[in-house]
């Protein structure tokens, strides 16, 4: 069975039409992040994160209540899809070995006698761990791009090289601003995930560049922009089976995983569709595109 | 075909190898569990003593024999099994710089001590940075736990000061405040204090009485603002306050610490219910300690056996000193026979009993007020594994409950089988006998990853089930990047043979590009050092690898020989 059979879409030609989508698209992105801003988990911003589960079904407003009588009215508070409440509270002291779960279960047993409860998740982090957190993903993440950065450069020259890494920019700019716009939590997974998608996503734009190599040195007497062009659609069909293949299971975790897996597969499966796009859309049209303006002296 | 054998053989031998590390795993989730449900069983039918204690016998083999599998299989992490893991830091600021110096050290072992003997399975405690540890506890009463960690357990004995001093001292005190009124004089008691005083007839509850008629305060109901006598009432012969006048009841009498009696100190016993509500009782003490909890020898929790009636089926600690400091303990005792010594751990007076007689053999006890046996068990713990050098604070605290946990595997098999389902399918269909190829690569994929991950001790965390699935998604992605291009050599006329070899070689290239730079992103996750995360970065990198080599090796050893068996003219790809 095929999919994609031979084709020549005009990938090269259209180039423009697709910088200003992408162009667009990551606009947007900017201003949506720039407005909305990020909601940031309790690993960076410190605080309490507790998931309480009832054996009996107990209203939000009670629940506030009881909120309020530990002096915590501010934090908030959310109903998840198995109806169990997750609080969100502020980084406090609590005197000895006091945190906040334990001066909340104390309240939650003398406000709700004969009420089975539980603490199903607490996530506490202190003021100090989060600040160390913030700077170790930080490190993670430019790590990270620098190995990339690294293994691009050492493997393609230097235009493959930038187009790859503007190609990342521009998948991370919009899966961010996804992340964003549907006001996703950005926990330290969340982080992985964009890790993870960004390594990822450089894959299809390496399979691209690699025939474009292979073909350039095969087809010497075509001009750069059909080899361009043709190269693309040869890799039409790996580029989009393979990313297929990944987005069967980050829909499957998407629909089917535990409830923080979710956000991952959210970012996951956002990002490989984002990076595909730019793998066929992009990166090689921007090495078209600086050919064209600067021409090598000799072709590769 | 000479090469293909020894290929064989070594693929046949990697299997081996990979059934081998995955055994204690399997024993671990899936054969041990029911021996121990029997055990357990056979330990409520036990009928005599004599059984039972066989049964036990038992039972402590079978936890030795279930600790060494567990070191040789594949973790699961806490985010999956429900568990607490805390991360401490030791506070120095109260310390010298001599004691500063080993201080986390010794917190360690002292905290070490405490889990060993509290009994969890496996615990991980380790020192993170200078003065950080970092503690792992699977399933455990974590309201428990962090109590028993956390506890410095410093334990004083000291002289209780006799009431009328006490009261005369608050007097004092009283009279200071209102010399000096501060800009804020406190609230007003919330509670109905001044009431609850009738109620009380004793010596003391006169005292109070005169007090208040001396400064004005007649009718019942009014205490007067920021005098500390007008919190105070009396439970059972001493002062107390009410719970919920403590925090300022205690800003109060901090504040008038430059006028208190030199030698002494106040402190406060814990919280407890008085006439239905809480309150908590104030001592004034001789600051001097008379013994400290370093002379404690053992300490065992026993049930109550005096004649207090307050007191019957409680629990207490039993604490026995050392000769010599049973000694010491014997010339205090006789001195101050009449007196009362109070027990102070933490600063929080856990009792303040009458010296009765001299005590000479270095026994004595505290009090817990429980029916339940556990605050007694946790204390006798603490109190044997000696003080902490100085207080840890609780920096960090992830918890998961086990039926969370649960959730999260059954959640993340059940997305890892239809991802993975929906992938095998896919690929039949799309490439019919070479998609069932790349499907067997798959589960060879899978199983070594888990093998490889078993052998490595490493843990599986709830990433770590996203990373699994991602490998799936992954895994098919080079052996896809070679068949499309066999599709291609194919439509330019080579032959079968030929189209595989270059397929084969040409994709080889790609697919070491494409994985490596996933590879980069996971290590660099590595570092972020968290432990769901860590399990994240390893289960992608291992998959990955594993990816390269089965899809690389592996299906193209297979696919030559299904080639060259069947003599293949004409593949369908």
């Amino acid at each position: 069975m095929r999919l994609i059979g031979d084709t020549n879409i005009p990938f090269v030609p259209k180039r423009r039409l697709f910088f200003v989508i992408s162009g667009l698209m990551m606009l947007a992105s900017l201003v949506v992040i720039l407005v909305r801003g990020f909601n940031y988990g309790v690993d960076f911003t410190g605080g309490s994160l507790l998931q309480v589960h009832f054996a009996q079904p107990v209203t939000a407003d009670a629940m506030r209540g009881v909120l309020d009588k530990v002096g915590e009215g501010g934090a908030g508070l959310q109903v998840d899809e198995r109806g169990d409440f997750l609080i969100r509270a502020k980084a406090r002291e609590f005197p000895g070995q006091q945190t906040f779960s334990s001066v909340l279960s104390q309240q939650l047993a003398a406000s709700f006698p004969g009420n089975r409860f539980e603490i199903l998740r607490d996530e506490t982090v202190g003021p100090q761990i989060s600040k160390e957190l913030q700077g170790k993903v930080l490190l993670a993440v430019l790590l990270g791009l620098l190995g990339i950065l690294i293994y691009v450069s050492f493997r393609f020259d230097f235009r493959f090289g930038t187009g790859a890494v503007l190609s990342l920019i521009h998948d991370t700019l919009i899966t961010l601003g996804f992340v964003a716009l549907f006001g996703k939590e950005v926990t330290i997974t969340v982080i992985a995930a964009v890790l993870t998608m960004i390594g990822y996503s450089v894959n299809d734009s390496i399979v691209v560049s690699d025939r474009i190599r292979e073909d350039v040195r095969k087809m010497r007497k075509e001009s750069f922009f059909d080899v361009c062009n043709q190269s693309i659609n040869k890799t039409l069909s790996r580029t989009i089976i393979t990313s297929l293949t990944v987005l069967f299971v980050t829909l499957a975790l998407l629909v089917f995983g535990a409830a923080s897996i979710k956000d991952f597969a959210f970012v996951m499966t956002v990002g490989t569709v984002v990076g595909t796009y730019s793998s066929i859309f992009i990166v090689a049209n921007f090495v078209v595109e600086w050919e064209k303006k600067f021409p090598s002296k000799r072709r590769r | 075909m000479k090469g293909a054998r020894i290929k064989f053989a070594v693929f046949i031998a990697a299997v081996a190898l990979g059934i081998w590390s995955l055994i204690p795993t399997y024993q671990l989730y899936f054969v041990l569990p029911g021996h121990e449900r029997a055990l357990n069983a056979r330990l409520t039918r036990a009928a005599t003593a004599d059984d039972s204690a066989r049964v036990q016998v038992e039972m402590a083999e079978f936890q030795q024999h279930k600790a060494s599998i567990h070191k040789r299989s594949l973790h699961l992490g806490l985010d999956l099994v429900g568990g607490m893991q805390l991360t401490l830091e030791v506070d120095k600021s109260k310390l010298s710089a001599d004691e500063a110096a080993d201080a986390g050290d010794r917190a360690l072992e002292v905290i070490r001590n405490r889990v060993d003997q509290f009994g969890v399975f496996e615990p991980i405690i380790q020192k993170v940075g200078r003065d950080r540890i970092l503690i792992q506890l699977p399933g455990v009463d974590r309201e428990r736990a962090k109590n028993l960690i956390g506890q410095t357990a410093q334990l004083k004995f000291q002289l209780v000061q006799e009431e009328r001093a006490t009261y005369d001292a608050l007097k004092t005190l009283d009279d200071k405040l209102k010399a000096a009124p501060a800009a804020d004089t406190g609230h007003p008691p919330k509670s109905d204090t001044a009431k609850k005083v009738k109620t009380d007839t004793s010596r003391l509850a006169a005292l109070l009485d005169t007090a208040r008629k001396d400064t004005g305060l007649t009718a019942v109901g009014q205490a007067e603002e920021g005098t500390l006598l007008g919190y105070v009432r009396t439970v059972g012969g001493d002062f107390a306050v009410d719970d919920r006048d403590y925090p300022e009841f205690k800003a109060l009498l901090e504040r008038t610490r430059p006028y208190w009696p030199a030698g002494y100190e106040f402190l406060f016993g814990p919280s407890e219910a008085h006439e239905g509500s809480p309150v908590r009782r104030l001592y004034m003490l001789r600051a001097e300690p008379e013994m400290l909890g370093s002379a404690i020898k053992d300490a065992r929790p026993a049930p109550y056996q005096g004649s207090e009636p307050g007191l019957t089926n409680t629990w207490i600690v039993s604490l026995k000193l050392g000769r010599k400091d049973a000694a010491v303990f014997a010339q205090v005792t006789g001195r101050n026979i009449g007196r009362r010594l109070a027990i102070v751990l933490d600063n929080v007076v856990k009792s303040a009993p009458v010296i009765q007689s001299r005590i000479p053999d270095g026994n004595a006890m505290i009090t817990t007020n429980e029916v339940n046996p556990d605050e007694a068990r946790d204390l006798a713990i603490v109190l044997r594994s000696g003080a902490l050098p100085a207080p840890v604070n609780i920096v960090e605290e992830r918890s998961v409950g086990a039926s969370l946990g649960t959730d999260s595997i059954r959640r993340g098999i059940l997305a890892c089988l239809i991802g993975a389902v929906v992938v095998v399918v896919f690929m039949v269909i799309y490439y019919s006998v070479a998609g069932v190829l790349a499907d067997f690569a798959l589960l060879f994929n899978l199983f070594f990853l888990l093998a490889v991950m078993a052998g490595l001790r490493s843990t599986m965390t709830l990433p770590g089930m996203a990373a699994l699935a991602l490998t799936i998604g992954m895994a098919v992605d080079a052996n896809v990047l070679v068949f499309e291009r066999i599709r291609e050599e194919l439509r330019w006329g080579k032959t079968v043979m030929a189209a595989v070899d270059a397929g084969y070689d040409r994709a080889f290239v790609t697919i070491v590009d494409a994985n490596a730079t996933t590879i980069i992103t996971a290590i660099a996750l590595y570092f972020i050092g968290s432990g769901p995360i860590r399990g994240f970065a390893t289960t992608l990198t291992a998959g990955l690898v594993i990816n390269v080599i089965t899809a690389v090796f592996v299906t193209r050893f297979i696919f030559d020989w299904w080639l060259a068996r069947f003599e293949v003219k004409k593949l369908r790809i």
